[in-house]
């Protein structure tokens, strides 16, 4: 299994890599600004970058990320050698989306800490901000692992356009639950739910259509 | 654990409405070096690639080494080799990533006859796949199939692309894998000289059927073509079973017959032909007669 989510990572290396630079630099920033400035504009300014790395997530990464994935492996046969090999094409799909949580934790573990910390700084003074840093990243996490799961869903097909247009439709029908509910417990089972129901078709998509 | 490293049962396979496969059944006993014949897009490969589970039956069973071909555990997996018709691995790796990755998910690896392998190939480590020539490609397919020292080797035109000192090199690499205990090796090719030389068991796909399934003696035995001179216009149609193929032109008629006995001798003889000589068949003569787009349906199986 080791070697089938390194191999992975290492075949879509420039996603966790531009996940890494998107995630220094958003943390960086929370760190300059958050330690620097005055409390209201410090807030201000991590939700401003916040939103920004969401917008990042979702638009480029985790959609292309997931499309990446299926439609190389689909256009390069790749599943196709490794099925021949002593590996199951459950070990394969669960090492795809193994690298793509990883992916999403590449992106958001460095910014979560930095606002974590200083978010305890202030929240003795201000405790509405109590879950504020688990509601914000949760929610981050599970829209880019929908969309992920999106590019997944729509990346197994033989044609380029069709997964492109529908990755990126369902991707804005996603992204704007959370714009237009914001972060809680009634969007994280919304998005929780989509997110099995498209691996979940995905996976039986993956599992009985022939390898070619 | 069943005596046939591979079970076919009543298989049939369309694609887009299109009979690929129709009925076939198919038993290959271990330790047997079994030679799959047919034409281009004959069925043989969809056969290997629903053996594999890459594909699956529309209908009927297939069993590799017992197990389903359906539900192949990982185990039995590592006891199977595959060398792929084109020779399909991820072109865009490294060889050594390649090999590399071959390695370490594969459950038995044979370090040193691997290193023989590749160094008897001369393959270039730090070339990607897609670099390789089609004969590169074929051996070192051929090597990562090897080196894991499967029990059942599945070679689905191998050879092609191959020049012929490394096709002659190939057929000696697989006598000698299949030297060692109980290993069984199928093998689909169109090039019926390979087969010849090393299948002691064979099958031609025609028509979506498996219409020979026999040793390769007992098939050059059991098929015969006839000649046979008459004094005047030879007769259009020969009422006799199992005819594969047949042909009149003026005072001569050609018939080949499947299971040729006694009995069909005598049906010929009473044709009262002026003659009546045996023609010697090789593989390719059975292969062809059996291939023709219009020849009768008779079997040859035992």
């Amino acid at each position: 299994m080791y070697t089938l989510i390194k191999r992975e990572i290492e075949d879509h290396i420039v996603y966790f890599l531009g996940a890494l630079i998107l995630s220094l630099f958003f943390t960086g920033l929370i760190i300059a600004r958050g330690f620097g400035g005055e409390p209201g504009e410090i807030l201000g300014v991590i939700l401003a970058a916040l939103g920004i790395t969401f917008l990042a997530i979702a638009t480029l990464g985790a959609c292309a990320l997931g499309t990446s994935q299926m439609h190389t492996d689909r256009n390069k046969k790749i599943s196709a050698f490794l099925s021949t090999l002593p590996v199951s094409r459950n070990q394969i799909f669960a090492a795809r989306v193994i690298s793509g949580l990883l992916a999403l934790l590449v992106l958001l573990a460095a910014p979560a800490t930095a606002v974590e910390t200083f978010l305890s700084t202030i929240r003795q003074e201000q405790p509405i901000y109590q879950y504020f840093t688990i509601e914000i990243f949760s929610a981050i996490y599970l829209v880019g692992l929908g969309i992920y799961c999106t590019g997944l869903m729509c990346g197994f097909s033989s044609s380029k356009i069709v997964p492109t247009l529908g990755s990126l439709v369902l991707s804005v029908v996603l992204m704007t639950i959370i714009l237009i509910k914001g972060p809680g417990i009634e969007t994280s089972i919304i998005l929780l739910i989509y997110v099995s129901a498209s691996l979940a078709y995905t996976w039986r998509k993956f599992n009985t259509t022939p390898f070619i | 654990m069943s005596d046939d490293a591979i079970v076919i049962e009543s298989l049939v396979k369309y694609y887009d409405g299109r009979c690929v496969i129709d009925g076939v059944d198919l038993k290959i006993p271990r330790g047997c070096i079994y030679g799959l014949l047919g034409r281009n897009g004959i069925g043989k490969t969809t056969i290997i690639r629903i053996l594999l589970g890459l594909d699956f039956p529309t209908r009927g069973k297939t069993y590799i080494l017992g197990e389903d071909s359906t539900q192949l555990t990982n185990k039995n997996k590592g006891r199977i080799g595959y060398v792929a018709e084109g020779h399909n691995m991820i072109s865009s790796y490294k060889v050594s990533r390649l090999i590399n990755i071959c390695k370490k998910l594969s459950m038995r690896w044979n370090d040193e006859f691997f290193n023989h392998l590749i160094e008897m190939f001369r393959l270039p480590m730090e070339r990607y796949v897609r670099e390789l020539s089609t004969g590169m490609r074929a051996e070192l397919n051929l090597a990562l199939a090897m080196a894991t020292e499967p029990q059942l080797l599945i070679l689905d035109d191998p050879t092609l692309g191959l020049d012929t000192v490394a096709r002659r090199q190939f057929l000696e690499l697989a006598v000698d894998v299949l030297q060692k205990d109980g290993r069984t090796i199928l093998f689909s090719s169109h090039i019926l000289g390979d087969v010849e030389r090393i299948a002691d068991r064979i099958g031609i796909l025609a028509g979506c059927k498996l219409v020979v399934d026999c040793g390769l003696e007992e098939l050059k035995r059991r098929i015969k073509k006839l000649r046979l001179i008459f004094e005047e216009k030879a007769p259009a149609e020969l009422h006799l079973t199992e005819i594969v193929n047949q042909q009149s032109s003026g005072r001569e008629m050609t018939i080949t017959v499947a299971n040729m006995d006694e009995q069909k001798q005598a049906v010929i003889n009473t044709l009262g032909a002026e003659s009546c000589e045996e023609i010697p068949m090789s593989l390719e003569d059975i292969f062809i007669e059996c291939t023709r787009p219009k020849q009768k349906q008779a079997v040859v199986k035992t």
